[in-house]
Parts: C-alpha cells; sequence; structure tokens
C-alpha cells in the first residue's frame, strides 16, 4: 500500500500537527499553497488559529475527508436544519470555540465546516425574540430608548395588518 | 462574541436565519442593536432577489391583456420599505407594443402575480390586489404614475413612434412598478410552500386557470363588441 503524503502544520502558538495531504486539502487554503509549493519537508504557519481550534478543524476534516467538493452558492437554498448527527455533536462545543471555528474556516478556506457553524449559530438565533439573542450573544442594546422606538415604528410595515 | 465577526460572515449567518424565517418575525431582528439594524434590510434585499432569481416571476397585466413579466430582480429601498420593478419593452411578452388607443377597458384590477412554477408540477401564483385601475390620461408628461398608497405605485410611459408614411402612433409600456416589501414578502413567504395555503391575508389572492378562462372568453365578446364598434364609425 502506497504511503500517504503528510503535511505539517503549525499553529499560531508553534504547536505542530502532522495530518494526510488528503485531510488538510479540504481547506482549500492549504490546497493552493500545496499546489504552488510542491513537495515539501516544510511545515506550514497558520497564525490565525489556535493549537486547540486546529485540533478540531484536523478532526473535522478527518471524519470529512472522502466528503465529494461542494460549492453552494444559492442563497434561497441555505436551510439550517439539515445537519448530520457527528456533525451535531461536533459543534456541541462552548460560543468562544464556535466563533473560533467560523472564523478558521473561513480564513482556511473550508467551506462546509464555515457552513456548518454559520447553521448552528443560526439555529442559535431561530425562534429567539430580540432580547433573547441579547443575552444568548452577550450583545449590548446600543440602541437609546428613542431609536429602539424608532426601529420598531419603522418596522410595523412587517407586521400584521 | 458574534459582535467581533467580519460583517460578512455575520450576514451570512442572518441569511441562515432569514431562509428559515418569515420575514414577519426576522425583520424584528432590526431591533437587537445597530450593527443588525443595518444587516437586516440588506439580507431581506438579499434574500428577495435570491429567491425572485430562484424561478420565481413577477407578473403584471395591463389593459391590452399584455402581460409584463419581470425576471430582473428589483431594488430595494430602506427608506420607503418598497422594492421596485424597472421595465422595457422586452418585457412585454404578449404584446410589447400596442396601441394605447385600441385599448377596450377603461378599468382593470390590478393585480401583481408572483408565479412560482420550478420543481413543482403546477405552478402557482400568487397575487396581491392592488384595486382598480383607470387607463392613464396622459397630458403633459409621457409618464403617468399611479399611487395606490404611499408604498405602491405603477407607472406608465407612452411612446410615440412615427412611421415610413409619417404617421405617428403611441404606445403605452409598463414602467416601473413599486411594491410595499412587507407584500413581496409575504407572497415569496407563502410561495415557499410548494401548496396553496387557506388562509391567506386579506388583499392577496392564488390565480386559478378556471378565472382566466371565464375572463378570455369574456373579453373576447369585449373585443368582438369593440370591433364591431369601430367598423360602424
Amino acid at each position: 500500500m502506497a504511503e500517504l503524503k503528510k503535511v505539517k502544520l503549525t499553529s499560531s502558538e508553534g504547536t505542530e500537527f502532522i495530518v494526510d495531504r488528503k485531510v488538510a486539502e479540504k481547506s482549500v487554503l492549504l490546497k493552493n499553497m500545496l499546489e504552488d509549493v510542491g513537495e515539501s519537508d516544510m511545515a506550514i504557519p497558520l497564525p490565525n488559529v489556535t493549537g486547540p481550534i486546529l485540533n478540531k478543524v484536523i478532526d473535522y476534516c478527518t471524519h470529512h475527508r472522502d466528503d465529494p467538493f461542494v460549492n453552494q452558492e444559492d442563497d434561497s437554498k441555505k436551510v439550517s436544519d439539515d445537519i448530520d448527527d457527528w456533525d451535531a455533536e461536533f459543534c456541541k462545543v462552548d460560543q468562544g470555540t464556535l466563533f473560533e471555528l467560523i472564523l478558521s474556516a473561513n480564513y482556511l478556506d473550508i467551506k462546509p465546516l464555515l457552513d456548518l457553524t454559520c447553521k448552528t449559530v443560526a439555529n442559535m438565533i431561530k425562534g429567539k425574540t430580540p432580547d433573547e439573542i441579547r443575552k444568548t450573544f452577550n450583545i449590548i442594546n446600543d440602541f437609546t430608548p428613542e431609536e429602539e422606538e424608532h426601529v420598531r415604528k419603522e418596522n410595523e410595515w412587517c407586521e400584521e395588518r | 462574541m458574534i459582535q467581533y465577526l467580519p460583517n460578512e460572515l455575520h450576514i451570512q449567518i442572518l441569511i441562515y436565519v432569514a431562509n428559515e424565517t418569515n420575514f414577519e418575525k426576522f425583520c424584528s431582528l432590526r431591533t437587537v442593536c445597530k450593527k443588525w439594524n443595518s444587516f437586516v434590510p440588506l439580507v431581506t434585499h438579499e434574500i428577495v432577489i435570491s429567491r425572485l432569481n430562484s424561478g420565481l416571476k413577477l407578473e403584471l397585466t395591463d389593459w391590452n391583456e399584455t402581460k409584463w413579466s419581470k425576471n430582473l430582480p428589483p431594488t430595494y429601498c430602506d427608506s420607503t420599505k418598497t422594492f421596485t420593478f424597472l421595465f422595457d419593452n422586452t418585457d412585454g411578452t404578449i404584446n410589447s407594443c400596442n396601441g394605447y388607443k385600441k385599448s377596450v377597458k377603461n378599468k382593470i384590477n390590478f393585480i401583481a402575480y408572483v408565479e412560482k412554477s420550478e420543481d413543482i408540477s403546477i405552478p402557482i401564483k400568487l397575487g396581491a390586489k392592488f384595486g382598480e385601475l383607470t387607463f392613464p390620461d396622459f397630458i403633459n408628461d409621457d409618464i403617468y404614475e399611479y399611487q395606490f398608497d404611499h408604498q405602491n405605485n405603477v407607472c406608465f410611459k407612452r411612446e410615440t413612434n412615427v412611421d415610413e408614411k409619417g404617421e405617428s402612433t403611441s404606445n403605452i409600456r409598463i414602467y416601473s412598478f413599486t411594491i410595499a416589501a412587507w407584500k413581496l414578502c409575504y407572497i415569496l413567504d407563502c410561495l415557499k410552500f410548494d401548496r396553496k395555503l387557506t388562509n391567506l391575508k386579506e388583499g392577496f389572492q392564488y390565480h386559478y386557470e378556471r378565472i382566466r378562462y371565464f375572463g378570455c372568453c369574456l373579453r373576447s365578446r369585449i373585443y368582438a363588441t369593440y370591433e364591431d364598434d369601430s367598423s360602424e364609425d
């Protein structure tokens, strides 16, 4: 059996990860880099990704290593409830980790992971009132009472009539 | 921490929310904070355009039974909360230029339909009723605007052509159509279902083929009468 090609990745703190090239290539950024560099033993530095997050990203890419490449650009078909069990379990992390994963997926250009993590956040928003959303995500209401009333009034356009 | 995400990722998340929330609920997210207040209209615009681009078509009918279809996306104005569709001659699918003097009806019930035909066996057309529209009376201007109310209006344009013999003929066409965002969004929300809903809001109706059949028969009779009248002249 042919030996699988390995790739070295270095997280922001300098931790080194060795992964199969096929796994690394789930990231379009890494795939392009590897194609540009060719065969090399040099580690690829990822200064925007911390070790624990890179570890999670590698977990995700390893699990989905054989998935076909998807390029879904149609916004009208973006729905958030088609998440399989493994992915749902993968996303059971604290909010900080979830948002770090979003940023890393965006940086590494791993569209399925970006979609998954964005869907997870969307599911946390769905069905909640503005007040509940503020509490969930610790968002400060930066409207003055007058401004908020103004927005609420403006919003009457879409309410039942 | 969501507040520290770049805007494009924030918007991407809200697109997922908007796709599975009705527009009324989605718009309430404007009150979360100032940032979300600015994102919600962007997402609404994006979602409306993307839904219209995915097999939905706006259809208007004028006095001459010309059907004006619009596949191109509208523009959204957040200050008036309206979507505006601009038309040109190529958007008239039956008779793009009708002699406006030959119009047989003085009044029509103006209904803006959105048709969904992709991925379903029987197309569904859902329309917003705007009321009676009297035949435009162009006096000093070649643009005639009907204001149904402060948000909804339709504009007609008169175009005069001179033929080889030097005779001029006037034609009218739909120039623009502005619809309250909530009406268009409501229609798009209802069209997400592949079936006709039984409890529509007041002012909305589905298009039934039998009405069109009846309308055609009626129109044929009117046309016949009209032709008879003109031959007597």
